[in-house]
C-alpha cells in the first residue's frame, strides 16, 4: 500500500513532459523503415558499384597476369642456348681453347717485381 | 420499344461469347503456362540461370620445369603454361565475307584457300589459329570484325624448343603430359580445376558478394631438374654434330655426377620439338632412349668383369695370362676381335686392347655364381629407379640358364643386356671409390604455396672396394694413353675410360645384324673435384667399324667442356 503511495507521488512530481500520440508512433516507425531503407538501398547500391570495380581490377590482374606469363617465356626465348648460339656466331666469338690456371699459394707478384 | 428488346437480347446474347472467348484465352494461357512450367521446365530454369548466375570452370595453371643454370646459380625455365588466344569464325554471323578473309590474311598470315575450303554458312564455329601472339590478337581485336570470336587456352610452352625434349616430353591439347618428366608427374604438374558460381547482372557483371559456392583452381607445382642447360646443350650439340657425321641412326649422351647421382645431360637422337609434337612422324623420337632402349653393350662391359675379379682378389693389374687367341667352351670358341694371340699379357693390356679371352679369363677365375653376383650388385637386370616411365631392366640370365661359353660371353658385353643409363652407373661405381649412387634428375618439386620437397641423394650399395676401385681407375686410364680410347684423352688431365662395339641382334634375336654396330665410349677424369662421368652412345654409324671413332670424341669433347666449364685446373702436363 505504502509503495502504491509512493508511486503516485513520484507520477506527480515528475510528469513527463514529452507525449508521443498514437499517430505520432505511427509517422515514427514509417519515418524510421523508410530510412532504413533508403540506408539499405544506399548499400546495395554501394555493394553493386564495387562489384563493377572488382570486376574490372580483376580483368587488369588477369591482363597484367597474361603479360607477366608472355615476358617471363619471352625473356626465356631470348636467352635460350639456339639464341646465344646464334648470337655468338653473330658477333664472332670463339670458344675457349684453353685456360690458364695460376695458383693461389703462389707467389706471383714478386716473380713479376 | 421493339428496337430496344431487341438490343436488350443482343447485349445479352453476347455475353456467353465473351465468356466463352475468355475462357478459351484462359485455358490457352493455362495450357501455355503448363508447357513453360512443367514439361519445359529444365529447359527455361538453364535459361534463366545463365542470365543471371555465371557457372564456369577456373582451369589451373599448370606447373613450369626448371633446368639448373651452374653459372648464374638461378633457375631456367624449360617449360611453363602460358594463355593463349585461339580465333575462330562463325560464318553465319559474318557480315563482310571479304573483309573478314583478307583481314585473317593479312595479320594472321593464314592461307585463304584453307579457309574457304572450311568455310560452311551454317556453321557457327570454324577454328582458324591457334596460339596467337599479342600483336595479332590485338591487331585482329582492334578491327571488331562481326563473326570473329576469340579463345583463351591454356598451353605448354617450351622456349628451349628441342632442348632436353626426350627428358621433357610434351603436353597434348587436353592439356594432359605424354613422355618424360610431363608424362611422369602429370597430375603435380597438372594440378585441379575449380569452378565459379556466382550470380551477374544483366551485363554479365559478376555482382559482388552473391557467391553462390566457387572453389579456386589450385596450381600445379613445379619441378625442377638437375640437368644443367649448358651441359645439356653441349651435349646434344655433340651428340647431334656426330649422328650426322656417321649417318647414324640415333645415339645417346648421358652425364651424371658420382657422388650423388645427380643426371647433369641426357640427350638423345633423333630428338624432337615439344612445341611442335603433333608434327613427328616418327614416335620413337618421343622414347628417351637412354632408359628405355636396352642392348648388348659389347667390350664397354669389360671393365665390370675385371673390377668383379679385383674386388674378388681374382686378379690384380699385373696378373697375367697366356692369349692363345681363342678360348674353346662347350664346343664353341671365343676369340679376340683383332682374331690374333697376344702371348703372356697384363690385366691392364687386356683392357687396353679389349682382349675377349682376357675377361674369360677372369670370369672362369670368378666362376658363373661369383660373376652373376657382381653382376647384380652393379645394378644390372633392375631398374636404377630413375624418375622416368617405360625404364627398362636389361636382361641378365642366371648361372642355371647359360652354358659356360654363354657365361664366358657375357664378361665382354655379349648374351647380357642393359640401358646406357645402367651402363653409366657401373662406371660411376668405378669412379666413386666403389660406392654406388641411385640416379636421379628431379632435384626438387615445389609448391604453388611455395612447400619443396627436395630429393636427397641416395647411396644403393657399396659394390666393391675402394682399393679395387683405385686399381681399375688405373687400367682405365691406362685405356685411353695406351688402347682403344685415345681419342676420349684431354691434354693436361688424365681420362679414364673404355670403349665398346657392340653387334646389333636380329629383331627375330636369331643373331646378329650384318654391318650394324652400337659405339659407346664411358670415360671420367682422374682429378680431384672432378666428379662427371660421361656415356656417349652411337647407334649403326656408317662407314665405321669401332666405337673409338665416333663415341669416344664425344667423351673426349664432352670432358674437355666440362673440365672448363666447372674451372678444374690441370692434373698433368700440357705438353
Amino acid at each position: 500500500m505504502r509503495d502504491r503511495a509512493k508511486r503516485r507521488k513520484f507520477r506527480k512530481e515528475f510528469k513527463p513532459t514529452f507525449k508521443l500520440s498514437r499517430m505520432g508512433v505511427v509517422v515514427s516507425v514509417v519515418a524510421l523503415t523508410f530510412v532504413l531503407g533508403l540506408l539499405y538501398l544506399s548499400q546495395s547500391n554501394k555493394m553493386a558499384t564495387s562489384g563493377y570495380d572488382i570486376a574490372k581490377l580483376e580483368r587488369a590482374q588477369q591482363e597484367l597476369r597474361l603479360d607477366n606469363e608472355r615476358l617471363q617465356i619471352e625473356a626465356s626465348r631470348l636467352q635460350s642456348i639456339q639464341n646465344l648460339d646464334a648470337g655468338i656466331a653473330k658477333s664472332g666469338m670463339v670458344p675457349v681453347s684453353k685456360i690458364n690456371y695460376v695458383p693461389a699459394n703462389t707467389n706471383v707478384a714478386v716473380n713479376i717485381k | 420499344m421493339r428496337k430496344y428488346k431487341s438490343r436488350q437480347t443482343t447485349n445479352i446474347d453476347r455475353i456467353p461469347f465473351v465468356v466463352s472467348i475468355f475462357v478459351i484465352l484462359t485455358t490457352v494461357i493455362l495450357v501455355r503456362l503448363f508447357y513453360v512450367q512443367v514439361v519445359d521446365r529444365d529447359q527455361y530454369v538453364a535459361l534463366a540461370t545463365s542470365q543471371h548466375s555465371m557457372k564456369d570452370t577456373i582451369f589451373a595453371k599448370r606447373g613450369s620445369v626448371y633446368a639448373t643454370d651452374t653459372l648464374s646459380g638461378s633457375p631456367f625455365l624449360l617449360a611453363s603454361s602460358q594463355t593463349l588466344d585461339l580465333v575462330y569464325l562463325s560464318p553465319k554471323e559474318v557480315e563482310d565475307k571479304e573483309k573478314v578473309l583478307s583481314s585473317l590474311v593479312s595479320i594472321l598470315g593464314v592461307k585463304r584457300e584453307e579457309i574457304e575450303a572450311k568455310w560452311d554458312p551454317k556453321s557457327m564455329y570454324l577454328v582458324v589459329k591457334h596460339k596467337l601472339t599479342k600483336a595479332e590478337g590485338d591487331a585482329l581485336k582492334a578491327l571488331e570484325l562481326k563473326g570473329v570470336g576469340f579463345q583463351a587456352e591454356n598451353w605448354q610452352i617450351f622456349p628451349e624448343n628441342t632442348l632436353a625434349a626426350s627428358i621433357l616430353g610434351f603436353v597434348n591439347n587436353e592439356g594432359d603430359g605424354n613422355y618424360g618428366i610431363e608424362g611422369r608427374y602429370n597430375d603435380i604438374l597438372k594440378g585441379q580445376n575449380g569452378y565459379l558460381n556466382e550470380e551477374t547482372d544483366s551485363n554479365g557483371i559478376k555482382i559482388a558478394f552473391a557467391d553462390k559456392g566457387s572453389k579456386p583452381a589450385v596450381d600445379g607445382s613445379s619441378i625442377y631438374l638437375t640437368i644443367d642447360r649448358y651441359i645439356q646443350g653441349t651435349a646434344e650439340r655433340y651428340l647431334a654434330d656426330t649422328v650426322k657425321k656417321f649417318s647414324a641412326e640415333g645415339g645417346s649422351v648421358i652425364v651424371m655426377d658420382k657422388t650423388n647421382g645427380k643426371i647433369l645431360a641426357m640427350a638423345n637422337a633423333p630428338t624432337f620439338d615439344p612445341n611442335k609434337y603433333t608434327e613427328v612422324k616418327d614416335y620413337t623420337a618421343f622414347k628417351n632412349r637412354a632408359v628405355t632402349d636396352v642392348y648388348e653393350s659389347g667390350s664397354v662391359f669389360k671393365a665390370v668383369t675385371l673390377a668383379a675379379g679385383e674386388d674378388a682378389g681374382k686378379i690384380k693389374p699385373t696378373d697375367t695370362y697366356t692369349d692363345t687367341g681363342s678360348v674353346v667352351l662347350n664346343g664353341n670358341s671365343i676369340k679376340n676381335s683383332d682374331l690374333k694371340s697376344h702371348g703372356l699379357q697384363t690385366m691392364s693390356y687386356v683392357l687396353e686392347q679389349s682382349l675377349n679371352t682376357g675377361t674369360t679369363y677372369v670370369e672362369q677365375k670368378l666362376g658363373k655364381n661369383l660373376f652373376y653376383d657382381y653382376i647384380k650388385k652393379f645394378g644390372f637386370g633392375e631398374k636404377t629407379g630413375i624418375e622416368f616411365d617405360g625404364e627398362a631392366k636389361g636382361r641378365v640370365y642366371e648361372p642355371e640358364e647359360l652354358n659356360e661359353h654363354g657365361y664366358a660371353t657375357m664378361s665382354f658385353g655379349q648374351s647380357i643386356s642393359m640401358t646406357p643409363l645402367q651402363m653409366l652407373v657401373s662406371y660411376a661405381v668405378i669412379a666413386n671409390d666403389g660406392k654406388m649412387m641411385k640416379p636421379y634428375i628431379v632435384d626438387k618439386t615445389v609448391t604453388p604455396a611455395g612447400k619443396e620437397s627436395k630429393t636427397s641423394p641416395k647411396e644403393v650399395r657399396q659394390v666393391i672396394s675402394k682399393s679395387a676401385s683405385a686399381d681399375m681407375k688405373e687400367m682405365l686410364a691406362s685405356v685411353v694413353v695406351k688402347g682403344h680410347g685415345k681419342q676420349a684423352a684431354v691434354k693436361g688431365y688424365r681420362i679414364a675410360g673404355k670403349t665398346g662395339t657392340a653387334q646389333v641382334i636380329k629383331a627375330d634375336g636369331t643373331g646378329y645384324e650384318d654391318g650394324k654396330n652400337i659405339g659407346t665410349f664411358i670415360g671420367f677424369p682422374v682429378a680431384p673435384d672432378a666428379n662427371f662421368v660421361v656415356l656417349a652412345k652411337i647407334d649403326n654409324p656408317k662407314g665405321v667399324d669401332w666405337a673409338e671413332s665416333t663415341a669416344a670424341p664425344v667423351v673426349g669433347q664432352m670432358l674437355d667442356f666440362l673440365l672448363k666449364y666447372y674451372q678444374i685446373p690441370p692434373t698433368e702436363p700440357v705438353n
